[in-house]
């Protein structure tokens, strides 16, 4: 530290000691309308003098002989032009074409044209279209090969998979950069701020993040303030739905079902009093609203951005509720002639979340609809049967089956989460020289949470035992237990490098180097258990509690830590461009990571990637309908050790035990879990060869790219012998191979003033296969428990990772049950082969629209939940529409029963949809007052329509456990139903 | 000039960071060094063998599932409706490899003989007093056994691992922990963990009263008596079961009912039994067997069956100790038997008193002791050692004290059947029955008069489960019928 500080204080020392020799020319810039363009760029192409642009668009700026002056100006074509003597009159129009856009590639930006990678780009309209909590959600559908799973659950994030779903290990979320600095997420930032996403996707690309970006890596690009303070005023409101329903029997369906199963005929009578459909009972409208204000101007020396958004979301699940404020402010500032930039950020963002238990869903989806919400005298409905007569009864004996009364759950589940969460950034840039840059990015997160989790213990009991009053509940038994917990995690990174650009006569030469170092803490906690606490949740922090036994260590207040992960990573990248028609691009990152052992820790990946523009051949000019024509190759190596644990044998205590008279508890320890000391970087290389067109006057445009991508060494937690390693053990299992080719492409066009439009498709296909098992463990392996005993998937060579293993029904036997083959066989994947996505838009006039569809096809679902019961659970209406009996033996559901089935091809369900994403129909309304520049009032659905083949809820099942393909990915276990959304919003600026 | 120093400063700035970084001390868990280096783990490394018996894989519902649902003693129970995955298949003799209750015993047992490897291999690197070390690897050896002991029962030959094994020795793998020895060679293993443990452990009485609980020389004895039992050798079972009885460490309590109630915990009748405490439960032991409906104590599963309970004389005070009947009237402990039960019988020795008896309010962790290894057991084991052997008198006056404390008058003579009648009263609802059965050749003929089909030759054994068939790369050999 002591070191740096001198280094500092050098640097500063040197900004003061350039010479200049110059000229100065001044002028004005205006867009095609005439308005003056404030805070544009400007700058010199040998030497190194920049500036900015007024409110009135004028500026200065001093130049030397040589130089061209460029004027760079973010969503308007850049030009470059000789100085002149008198006052310069510079107009500049808005891009008509996407190439010469920036793109950010690993520590640097590029434009489009020059991009030798697989890159795709996101614009602010096509996000801010769509209004949703995260700017995630809103980009569904429109890049190719990106996988989004969304998920409904209020203030939860959607899951975004780049490329090849199922390959990687855990911690499966992609990097995201926001202007140059890392985060772990776009939780802290309104999808409103954002200017632009570049989605990084190949390896070429990645090698250069090492292993945080093994799972691709979203750079955000934020909205800058420039010229006059701009107020922006953004607001949205809707309602939620369920957008799909499965139909559960009634009550005289689930009688016939059980009574046949059970081979009765009254064991549950016929004629019910009561026909409760759970989910309508646990389920309302949910709401949300948001609101969104920004303030936002700049200078030449200075910009600053301001934003407050608010969001509220009551979910579709009764008493679920979330609430979000973040508050944002970004600023830029230039120093020394522009030499020194700095850019401060801080972000903070407040967020409070109801949440209630999911399982409410699965247990709807089990009760059985003869129990009531509530009896008539008001207790809650139990699953208790009068053995005598059949019929659900109060006082009935025969507790049917095992599930909770829905509606009585989240009526007593009492929890509330407050997070805060503080991000801030500090981005330097300096001069050094005009062919030398130093960046010193420094970004830090850290979060502290609060929560509780009141059990009002003898309620419950009153609930469970219908028949029993408060004077039967146990004295000793607590009347409530209260859990209240408070945590905290940081993580911080810090990059610096240093770039040298240099141009020489037909050719140009960019050279960064630097290093990278992150500290990520997941989590620190600690956590109270206190009984019988006042009712009245302002007495609880009063000393009222009345139980004071004694308890052993670690159950009253514990304490949990989690070990820190330390990488440390140097990178160098080197692009060399001739005539800007032949680009190549070289990286090389080394890095080490605290996860593994420590002869295992360091990889190096390296890159090389190349492109050739051929639409600047000679031989291309004359053919007038192509604008732009590149092909791309690249090769690229990408370590992954994302969401490791530290590899190392650890004693873990907590496995105590009892002894003397006195029950003391005295303290033991276990080794939960093996580690293999050989575990190392799963590495990901790929050959990615591209094509990047754009055709008949710059109105279609698209990119073709096919990658063949290897990942081995592939890191997966396998589970051993119990006698080997009673935990699942990190190995470096094997090699998967996804080939694939991603097809996007962008139509636009203006018929008149009045109108235009476009329509943006794309289309991937990917082909998953495992082609190498390396460890005996995970050649043997087996997964896709489904907690009953049954499992349905196992490892195959030359099968996709996680295909379904399952017998095949091969018909019926004399009782209507279902034969099978005598081995399993491969079912297909939850892996699609393809995804595509279509969209299109336009304007008409003052109105605007657009629709949004998104698809998947080829992956299969394993209806889990259909097959996973215990007995007297409610069952689907339709296993009574078309089941076997005597004389129907060719049906396509069983006969009923109550046997845990095996694991088989009746449960194996086409996975594919297509979704209508969205729909939206803006007006914005004429001028009708000069102080307001912008207003435009929109409506939106979201998800209102899915096609799919698939029975169950949705068939987005991404699976616990971080989708780890071997566990239960692709398995709908529970009844989790996702949403549709009807908005209404305004836009204004002033 | 300026450059030059700049961009030296630049690249010192880069390289500032130091590798040593990324040596993070560990903050979740003990790392094995920090471990090794305070010699008082040793006994918490034992601790945690013991720690494991209380895990739902080792004696709760799959194990009550695999040991008594399947005997003539107990039938499902619970609701007609609630099968409890696999239980209804349990009761009626019709499960198979995939069956999870076959999966949890399995791996309960095998990750009890995990903890029990790894202890005696990390005891060998503390530096702690020879004696203490001594009693520390006697203990691990029983648990050991007693883990293989439930495994051999269930399903004859296993693998047998007693080493810490290294998980990338494919080969040691192949040959250890992925071939199933033979029955004899497991009840050997069983043998020489209990002969090592019976010249290492100190007698109950030897042990401080803070100790209590732990295996002692006589829980070793008569467990290496009962593996003599069921491998008929007659005359160490004789042995053995008479030094148990002849240390004068235990006797019976006065009050059969007491033996499964908390004042009999650790009792003189205890030999071994699994400690529970209120912060440090028993999982699910109480909650599957206690009685389900209104109020609800449990799921109701296990309960004793009509054939078990006109198997006792009149007056055998043991039957209203193992039989909790349902609207019957006030328990023991002053709770009223409910009307509002489900199922007419369940298992009284199950039963948890939230009353009278240490509760927490949480069926599912509850501080009852598991009796494993108690006086009668062995007197019973002496009474059937010294039929064998030719010893009536010795057998007759063995099967006199049991019944005398049950209230039934002696009998004046001995045959098989007379001793076995009273092994199945005084341990029934105990997890032996359908081991017993199997034992003496009695499963086909009890079976069938319970209406069961016994498949000889098949049901002697249990099916090695399917998932480790599979993740042995079909080296397990599985049980015959399967």
């Amino acid at each position: 530290m002591h070191q740096m500080k001198k280094n500092i204080f050098l640097l500063v020392l040197i900004l003061f000691s350039f010479n200049s020799f110059s000229q100065e020319v001044k002028g004005s810039i205006k867009d095609l309308n005439g308005n003056p363009l404030a805070g544009v760029a400007i700058s010199t192409s040998t030497s190194n003098f920049s500036s900015i642009s007024d409110l009135e668009g004028n500026f200065s700026i001093s130049y030397t002989p040589d130089d061209k002056i460029i004027f760079t100006y973010l969503g308007f074509q850049t030009l470059q032009l000789n100085p002149s003597t008198s006052i310069m009159e510079v107009v500049m129009s808005e891009e008509t074409t996407v190439l010469s856009n920036v793109v950010v590639v690993g520590y640097g930006t590029k434009k489009e044209g020059a991009i030798t990678g697989s890159v795709s780009q996101i614009k602010a309209g096509d996000i801010i279209k769509t209004p949703s909590q995260s700017a995630i959600q809103a980009i569904q559908g429109k890049a190719a090969g990106i996988n989004i799973v969304t998920n409904d659950e209020p203030g939860a994030n959607p899951s975004i998979r780049i490329r090849g779903l199922g390959t990687l290990l855990g911690g499966r979320d992609p990097l995201y950069i926001i202007d140059g600095i890392e985060a772990s997420s776009l939780n802290g930032l309104s999808p409103n701020e954002i200017a632009t996403l570049d989605i990084l996707k190949d390896a070429s690309s990645l090698a250069i993040y090492g292993q945080k970006g093994a799972n691709g890596v979203i750079v955000v690009t934020t909205k800058k303030g420039k010229g006059n303070l701009k107020v922006s005023y953004d607001a949205y409101y809707g309602q939620k739905f369920i957008q799909r329903k499965v139909e559960m029997a009634d009550s005289y369906r689930f009688a016939y079902y059980s009574n046949s199963a059970l081979g009765s005929t009254n064991y549950f009578n016929f004629d019910q009093p009561y026909n409760t459909d759970w989910l309508d009972e646990i389920t309302e409208t949910g709401e949300v609203t948001s609101n969104h204000v920004s303030l936002a101007g700049g200078s030449d020396n200075s910009n600053y951005y301001f934003g407050v958004t608010h969001y509220t979301e009551k979910g579709i699940l009764m008493g679920t509720n979330f609430e979000r404020s973040n508050l944002n402010s970004r600023n830029d500032f230039k120093l020394f002639d522009n030499k020194l930039k700095i850019s401060p950020s801080i972000n903070i963002t407040l967020s409070k979340n109801t949440p209630k238990p999911l399982s409410a869903f699965t247990n709807a989806y089990k009760q059985s609809p003869i129990v009531p919400v509530r009896y008539d005298n008001g207790r809650w409905g139990v699953p208790l049967r009068n053995e005598t007569t059949g019929l659900i009864d109060i006082n009935g004996s025969d507790r049917f089956n095992n599930v909770a009364n829905p509606v009585a759950q989240l009526y007593y589940f009492n929890e509330q989460n407050k997070n805060f969460t503080l991000f801030g950034s500090l981005a330097t840039e300096l001069l050094l020289h005009k062919n030398i840059k130093f960046n010193s990015n420094f970004g830090a997160e850290y979060n502290v949470s609060r929560g509780f989790t009141y059990t009002p213990s003898r309620e419950i009991f009153l609930s469970q035992n219908p028949t029993k009053e408060i004077v039967d509940y146990p004295n000793q038994d607590p009347l409530n237990i209260l859990n209240q917990r408070r945590g905290s995690s940081y993580r911080w990174n810090w990059d610096n490098f240093v770039t040298y650009t240099k141009d020489f006569n037909n050719s140009n030469l960019t050279v960064v180097a630097g290093m990278s170092r992150t500290t990520d803490n997941g989590s620190e906690s600690i956590s109270g258990t206190r009984w019988n606490v006042p009712e009245q949740s302002n007495y609880w922090s009063l000393d009222f509690s009345t139980y004071n036994n004694e308890i052993a260590p670690g159950a009253v207040v514990r304490n949990s830590n989690a070990t820190p992960l330390v990488s440390i990573a140097y990178f160098a990248r080197a692009s060399y461009a001739i005539n800007d028609k032949y680009l190549f691009d070289a990286t090389i990152r080394r890095e080490g990571i605290s996860s593994f052992l420590e002869d295992k820790r360091w990889g190096v990946f390296p890159s090389l990637s190349t492109g050739w523009v051929l639409s600047k051949e000679d031989f291309m000019q004359n053919i007038k309908f192509v604008n732009f024509l590149k092909l791309r190759a690249g090769y690229g190596e990408v370590g992954n050790a994302n969401a490791l644990g530290t590899n190392r044998i650890v004693f873990s205590s907590g496995t105590n035990y009892a002894f003397g008279a006195d029950d003391t508890i005295y303290p033991g320890s276990t080794i939960p879990f093996q580690i293999d000391p050989n575990l190392t970087w799963e590495t990901m290389k790929e050959l990615d060869f591209g094509l990047d067109f754009t055709l008949l006057n710059n109105k279609l445009s698209g990119t073709i790219d096919y990658y063949n991508r290897k990942s081995e060494n592939v890191i997966l937690p396998v589970i051993l012998p119990s006698v080997l390693s009673p935990g699942p053990v990190n190995v470096n299992t094997g090699t998967v191979s996804n080939k694939g080719l991603e097809v996007s492409f962008k139509w636009e066009d203006k018929i008149n003033d009045k109108l235009s439009y476009w329509v943006g498709g794309n289309f991937s296909h990917n082909k998953n296969e495992l082609t190498e098992a390396k460890s005996d463990y995970f050649a043997n392996y087996i997964g896709g428990g489904l907690n009953n005993g049954q499992f349905t998937k196992q490892v195959i060579v030359g099968e996709p990772l996680g295909s379904f293993y399952v017998y095949e029904v091969t018909g019926f036997n004399s009782s209507g049950e279902f034969t099978y083959s005598s081995e399993r066989k491969v079912a297909g994947s939850y892996i699609p082969t393809e995804t595509f996505g279509l969209s299109f838009g336009g304007k008409y006039k003052n109105f605007d629209f657009s629709v949004d569809t998104y698809g998947v096809a080829g992956n299969k679902i394993y209806n889990g939940k259909k097959a996973q019961r215990f007995g007297g659970e409610n069952i689907e209406s339709a296993l009574l529409e078309n089941f076997w009996i005597p004389s129907n033996t060719n049906a396509a559901n069983p006969y009923p029963f109550y046997n845990v089935p095996l694991p088989s091809s009746y449960y194996v369900e086409d996975g594919s949809f297509l979704r209508i994403n969205n729909i939206t129909v803006g007006y914005t309304l004429p001028k009708f007052w000069n102080k307001i520049s912008k207003f435009r009032v929109y409506a939106t659905a979201i998800n209102p329509f899915i096609f799919t083949k698939y029975t169950g809820f949705s068939p987005e099942v991404s699976g616990n456990n971080n989708a780890n393909p071997l566990g239960t990915a692709g398995i709908e276990l529970d009844a989790y139903p996702t949403n549709k959304t009807f908005l209404i919003g305004l836009n204004v600026s002033l | 000039m300026n450059l030059k120093y700049s961009t030296l400063a630049i690249l010192s700035i880069l390289f500032i960071s130091c590798e040593n970084d990324l040596n993070v001390a560990q903050q979740d868990a003990q790392t094995e060094q920090d471990f090794l280096n305070n010699p008082e783990n040793a006994v918490q490394l034992i601790n945690g063998i013991y720690n494991k018996q209380l895990d739902y894989n080792m004696y709760s519902f799959s194990w009550i599932g695999i040991t008594s649902i399947t005997s003539d003693d107990a039938d499902k129970g619970s609701s007609l409706s609630d099968t409890g995955s696999d239980k209804h298949k349990m009761d009626n003799l019709t499960f198979d490899a995939g069956d999870i209750s076959f999966q949890d015993v399995w791996n309960g047992r095998y990750e009890g003989i995990y903890r029990a490897n790894n202890a005696i291999y990390y005891l060998d690197l503390l530096a702690i007093d020879a004696t203490l070390k001594n009693r520390l690897i006697g203990e691990a050896k029983f648990l050991r056994a007693l883990f293989y002991f439930d495994l051999v029962r269930c399903f004859g030959g296993v693998p047998i691992v007693v080493d810490k094994i290294d998980i990338n020795n494919n080969d040691l793998i192949n040959q250890v922990v992925y071939t199933r020895k033979t029955k004899a060679e497991t009840y050997a293993q069983i043998e020489t963990d209990l002969l090592d443990a019976i010249e290492k452990l100190p007698v109950k009485g030897q042990y401080g009263s803070q100790d209590l609980g732990r295996a002692s020389k006589g829980a070793a004895q008569a467990l290496l008596a009962k593996a003599y039992l069921y491998q008929q050798k007659w005359q160490e079972a004789f042995n053995l079961s008479g030094d148990v009885i002849g240390s004068s460490q235990y006797n019976l309590l006065p009050n059969y009912a007491h033996v499964w109630r908390e004042v009999g915990e650790n009792g003189m009748e205890s030999i071994y039994e699994v400690q529970a405490a209120l912060t440090n439960g028993l999982r699910d032991y109480t909650n599957v067997q206690g009685p389900r409906g209104t109020p609800d104590l449990g799921w109701g599963f296990n309960t004793p069956s009509t054939i078990l309970e006109s198997a006792y004389e009149l007056g055998d005070v043991r039957k209203n100790a193992t039989i909790l009947y349902r609207n019957a009237g006030t328990l023991w402990d002053g709770f009223s038997s409910s009307a509002g039960w489900n199922n007419p019988r369940y298992n009284y020795k199950a039963y948890q008193s939230q009353l009278a008896e240490s509760w927490n309010g949480d069926k599912g962790n509850t501080a009852k002791n598991l009796r494993i290894l108690k006086y009668s057991d062995i007197l019973l084991i002496r009474a059937e050692a010294a039929f064998q052997l030719g010893f009536t008198p010795e057998a007759l006056d063995r099967v006199n004290e049991i019944r005398n404390r049950a209230g039934l008058a002696d009998l004046t003579s001995i045959t098989l059947q007379a001793i076995y009648k009273e092994r199945r009263l005084e341990m029934a609802m105990e997890h032996d029955r359908w081991f017993d059965l199997v034992r003496t050749g009695q499963a086909p003929s009890a079976m069938a008069a319970a209406g069961k089909t016994f498949i000889v030759g098949t049901h002697e054994l249990f099916p090695i489960p399917t998932t480790e068939i599979i993740r042995s790369g079909n080296r397990l050999s599985q049980n015959f019928g399967y």
